[in-house]
């Protein structure tokens, strides 16, 4: 009896008995939607947390500040930086070019007036400006790359690259304004006036003057490059430092001579971190990572997935004790069919196989539909999630289609239900002929 | 073995009269028994018979005289405690369990009292259900099930299951199914047992003709002397042996 005839016979026999396979079929089902969901809810959940706490950005990404290394703290996650260091272009190439490394964004601060609008949005919901302007630093970052940045999008979206008239706030900013970050969309569109300042020394004095830019706010985000109430393209940034530098120093306004004020540099995966960090420490720049963070989360949750794992495959288990117990009943009631197959021809082997096919059928039927279910209760719950998570102004969950995990859920449902139809199709293939046919 | 059973008969278009080919058969000293919580129960006891290839041959006998247990050794279904089967010169109990199967497949085909045809499939199907077990392919399965069911006369039933079939057209369908593999040997245990006196004589008539038609030898259990007597030979059983009349 070839493959395809058993599996014929078995739809039919299947279909016969339509209550119970039904019955059977839901119970697998609901195992194996059980499973898919809890696997589906939990490895979002993972991407979320580890990207909250990679602020965003890659898991591997290495922040490179302008100072040398504290050598009392080189494998801490979060070490004091020691005396300041220019990063220049050389430094970039020279850290692009050790091994394990993938990429290295230039970061460039530079303290800046920024001057909101005489009015915000009634969306907002915040009291209306003084009209002074705030002292404190913008951010220029290739915004090109933002993947590879600790950037992430809350609202709108990130200035385009080469953009002279566009820039990102950050929540510091919605902070200063007064504006609840479940209103930050009202300020996508507003205007913000940015003056790169800059010291003129005279006969008589030192003055302070501006270079004045009005900016559209596209975009609010939560970022962790440097500190700082915008984020710009890095070629604006770098025009507003030049500006600055050309004056008179600006220490007491916080300036920073280096080039770069700092670099985000993506190691080749988390287990690179350590080696990359000790490789830029030897070049003589302090770092900073959260890898140990990171590892412990990750092993964390590593440990909340195997959980959940083992509460679907539980549900998935009942459900094949379930498919073994109906064959095993069916299995009884059949007895003539077992006895007439074998006085028509059927070796052990063909009896076998029929059963097995049974068994596989339910098994893969309902691992699909269970599947398929799955996946729609773990999108109704990140519906929720998500509805919660954006009115905290919070970034959403994404399940995306996890295709490979609802394959193996249902390539699982259907191994459990073959071993569960084993011994079932054991005693079948077994059962002496004459025996089989004599049952009335 | 199972290579020394197979056959290669072309199935004439319709069934067509040819020279009986049936299987002989020689039992030896066959001795069956059952072990009871109350001792060994003796069901056949050094039973001797020769059936000839090509005859008709009823087993008769009193209820639990042992003639179905006979049946189920010759077509093996069950194997005997003692002695030997001979089935055209084979022993049954040399065969191992897929030479058995081979056997039950290529050589023998059974006609039982209560039809044995599966109720999820339709006549055709329950037809071509004996082909699936060898080597044919499936449009040849359909063309001989289809062949076998127009000889007896189920052209227009093809489609239907079992439970919308009569108890004589059932019993057509499981003659067909068991012509289906061009057997040597067909086995029936109380064919009739099931139908009514007017479906009864149909299926004997088709039963009594196959030896003609299809070249097998046919051996019937019966408790019914009216089928007996349409028999060439007739075994006799009382109490586990063999009484030739």
């Amino acid at each position: 009896m070839t493959w395809r005839d058993a599996i014929a016979l078995a739809r039919r026999s299947v279909g016969r008995r339509g209550g119970r396979a039904v019955l059977t079929v839901l119970a697998v089902a609901l195992g194996a939607a059980l499973l898919s969901s809890l696997l589906i809810a939990s490895q979002a959940a993972q991407r979320r947390v580890l990207d909250q706490v990679s602020s965003g950005g890659p898991l591997a990404g290495i922040k490179v500040d302008a100072a040398a290394p504290d050598p009392n703290a080189l494998n801490s996650d979060d070490p004091h930086p020691g005396p300041p260091r220019l990063i220049d272009d050389a430094a970039v190439r020279r850290i692009a070019a050790l091994p394990g490394v993938d990429s290295v964004l230039p970061v460039i601060a530079t303290p800046m007036l920024i001057v909101p609008p005489e009015t915000l949005p009634a969306a907002a919901r915040a009291k209306q400006p003084d009209g002074d302007p705030i002292f404190d630093s913008v951010v220029g970052v290739d915004v090109a790359h933002e993947r590879d940045l600790p950037i992430t999008v809350l609202t709108g979206r990130l200035p385009t690259p080469g953009s002279n008239t566009e820039v990102a706030v950050t929540l510091d900013y919605l902070q200063r304004l007064g504006v609840d970050k479940t209103n930050a969309s009202a300020l996508v569109g507003t205007q913000v006036t940015l003056g790169a300042p800059r010291i003129f020394t005279y006969a008589q004095g030192r003055r302070f003057r501006a270079r004045w830019t009005r900016m559209t706010i596209v975009g609010v985000v939560s970022q962790e490059a440097s500190d700082g109430l915008i984020v710009m393209p890095l070629d604006q940034a770098r025009l507003a430092r030049s500006w600055s530098v050309a004056g008179a120093p600006l220490d007491n306004l916080g300036n920073n001579p280096s080039p770069y004020t700092a670099l985000f540099v993506v190691a080749h995966g988390l287990n690179k971190i350590t080696d990359v960090r000790a490789e830029i420490n030897q070049v003589g720049y302090s770092t900073s990572a959260p890898e140990t963070l990171i590892t412990q989360v990750q092993r964390y949750l590593h440990v909340v997935e195997l959980v959940l794992a083992g509460i679907g495959l539980i549900g998935l288990a009942i459900a094949a004790l379930g498919i073994s117990n109906a064959m095993l009943a069916a299995i009884r009631e059949r007895r003539r069919e077992i006895g007439v197959l074998k006085a028509v021809g059927a070796s052990d082997r063909d009896v076998r196989r029929v059963f097995l096919v049974e068994a596989g059928t339910l098994g893969f039927v309902g691992g699909l539909i269970g599947a398929a279910v799955g996946y729609g209760v773990a999108r109704v719950l990140a519906g929720v999630v998500n509805n919660y998570l954006a009115g905290q102004g919070l970034e959403t969950v994404d399940l995306g289609v996890p295709l490979v995990l609802l394959a193996l859920v249902v390539t699982g449902a259907t191994v459990l239900a073959l071993v569960a139809g084993v011994l079932p199709a054991s005693r079948a293939a077994h059962m002496p002929a004459r025996q089989a046919i004599a049952d009335e | 073995m199972r290579q020394r059973y197979r056959r290669c008969v072309a199935a004439p278009a319709q069934p067509e009269p040819r020279a009986a080919d049936g299987i002989a058969i020689s039992v030896r000293g066959l001795t069956f028994e059952y072990a009871t919580p109350n001792g060994t129960l003796t069901v056949l006891d050094s039973v001797d018979c020769d059936i000839p290839g090509g005859a008709t041959v009823a087993i008769t006998g009193q209820s639990g005289s042992g003639k179905t247990t006979l049946l189920s050794v010759l077509g093996g279904l069950d194997r005997a405690n003692a002695g030997a089967v001979l089935v055209g010169g084979v022993d049954l109990a040399q065969l191992d369990g897929d030479a058995m199967a081979a056997y039950r497949r290529d050589i023998v085909g059974f006609v039982f009292q209560d039809f044995g045809l599966l109720g999820q499939l339709t006549a055709l199907e329950n037809v071509e259900l004996a082909l699936a077990f060898g080597r044919s392919s499936r449009p040849e399965r359909r063309a001989r099930a289809h062949q076998l069911l127009t000889g007896v006369g189920l052209a227009d039933r093809l489609t239907h299951r079992p439970r919308a079939l009569s108890g004589g057209e059932k019993q057509r369908v499981a003659i067909a199914r068991a012509l289906a593999n061009d057997p040597r040997l067909v086995l029936a245990d109380e064919p009739t047992g099931n139908l009514d006196p007017a479906s009864s004589e149909p299926v004997l008539d088709l039963l009594m003709r196959v030896p003609a038609t299809h070249g097998c030898t046919v051996v019937v259990v019966t408790h019914d002397d009216a089928v007996a007597d349409r028999a060439d030979h007739r075994l006799h059983i009382v109490d586990g042996r063999v009484r030739t009349q």
